[in-house]
């Protein structure tokens, strides 16, 4: 048995060395052929591919901040806008309680006023017939004397008043 | 069953260099396939793929990167990305090739003309003899010549004859695995062809099934074998060329 196993091969295949050049010379230009045109093109493809995820992931991650903050955001402006409304309800029926009071005390106020300016009026004015009916009363009272005076004071009767006031002055 | 293989010998330098064309036609054969399958596979290349061979293709990339970053740093070992696959695609079409059919010239000497460059000796050890010399040559420019050379005294100093005998047996056993392999199921399969076209249709029905079993086996083992030797090539490789083992 030969040293290396090469020689126990065959006479015809020893050393072929032309062999191993025509290997290693295809091997190369295989290399560098398929290298050009199918490694560094498949690779680039699977590069961009990876850029491109990876672009998507980033930017779905920012989407997601984005919506995140704009979710926030519109809450924030919700509840800055419902406190405000709730503010200006707030407001709005404090001033109409406001003015309601004090349209009722106005009102109370001028009524009372008109009361008592009509208490007042009244009381004048009923003075004022008291007045008038005391005079016109005594008026009459005097215009009614007169007549009956006038009536009842006949001859006999003047006759008979003057005994009477005679009889009484010499009785005294 | 011995066939003839045809030679051309010249002389360079009075150094007689030996030329087997039978495995340097299959050579160029396998080049060849290997090229012009992968060119129209990849001619219609997309972001999102259109076809199933854009998607093998990539899968290939991705399973080559495995082995690498399997055994170093891809920071290391990306510069061997597209070695790694044309050595690749290279054994296992150079393995696969001698199976569907094979050509013997009717001539005395039964001159086999169609057969595995891989069933031959020279081109494995050849291929083996590359990636080992490669591996010598970026472990000195990976790491210095003075931690290359440090490194044959590790673990022990009495233990650098061995180191060094290692490197010679790394090539041996890279190159005579695959052409083993190889060679053992082509002779094989030409008995087992030899069987079934031997006249009688008793052996031509009973050796037809084998055949065909054989003929799957040894797809198997082609693959198998291809994927064995990149491997091994990246191991040596991550030897010389990774700090940290």
């Amino acid at each position: 048995m030969d040293l290396i196993i090469l020689g126990a091969a065959g006479e015809t295949m020893a050393t072929a060395f032309g062999t191993s050049l025509v290997l290693l010379v295809s091997f190369l230009v295989l290399l560098g052929a398929l290298s050009y045109f199918v490694w560094n093109p498949v690779k680039k493809i699977m590069d961009d591919r990876e850029k491109v995820i990876h672009d998507d992931i980033q930017n779905a991650e920012n989407s997601k901040k984005d919506a995140a903050r704009l979710r926030d955001e519109n809450e924030a402006l919700l509840k800055q806008t419902q406190s405000e409304i709730s503010e200006m309800f707030e407001n709005s029926r404090k001033q109409a309680n406001a003015e309601q009071e004090l349209i009722i005390k106005e009102a109370n106020a001028r009524a009372s006023h008109l009361i008592t300016e009509a208490k007042a009026d009244i009381e004048r004015e009923k003075e004022r017939a008291m007045r008038e009916i005391n005079d016109q009363v005594a008026d009459l009272s005097v215009l009614i004397a007169e007549k009956v005076i006038q009536k009842e004071l006949t001859a006999t009767d003047q006759q008979e008043l003057v005994k009477k006031y005679l009889q009484e002055a010499g009785d005294r | 069953m011995d066939h003839g293989t045809p030679t051309f010998q010249t002389n360079l330098f009075g150094i007689p260099i030996v030329f087997d064309l039978a495995t340097c036609f299959m050579i160029v054969v396998t080049s060849l396939i290997v090229f012009f399958v992968l060119f129209f596979m990849t001619r219609r290349l997309a972001i999102k793929p259109t076809g199933k061979a854009q998607v093998l293709v990539e899968w290939l990339m991705d399973f080559v990167r495995g082995i690498i970053t399997s055994n170093m740093a891809w920071r290391d070992g990306g510069r061997f990305h597209f070695l790694a696959l044309t050595m690749i695609v290279f054994i296992f079409a150079a393995n696969l090739i001698g199976i569907p059919f094979t050509f013997v010239a009717p001539d005395a000497e039964h001159t086999l003309w169609w057969k595995s460059p891989t069933a031959d000796p020279t081109v494995t050890l050849t291929l083996a003899a590359l990636m080992i010399v490669m591996t010598h040559y970026y472990g000195v420019k990976a790491r210095g010549f003075k931690e290359y050379a440090k490194a044959y005294a590790k673990p022990l100093p009495f233990l650098v004859p061995i180191k060094i005998l290692e490197e010679f047996t790394y090539n041996l056993t890279l190159g005579l695995r695959l052409y083993g392999n190889i060679f053992a199921g082509e002779i094989l399969l030409t008995l087992l062809l030899g069987l079934v076209t031997s006249g009688s249709v008793i052996a031509a029905v009973g050796g037809f099934i084998p055949m065909m079993v054989w003929q799957g086996f040894k797809t198997f083992i082609g693959a198998l074998q291809a994927f064995i030797f990149v491997m091994l090539s990246m191991v040596y490789l991550s030897h010389k060329v990774s700090e940290d083992h």
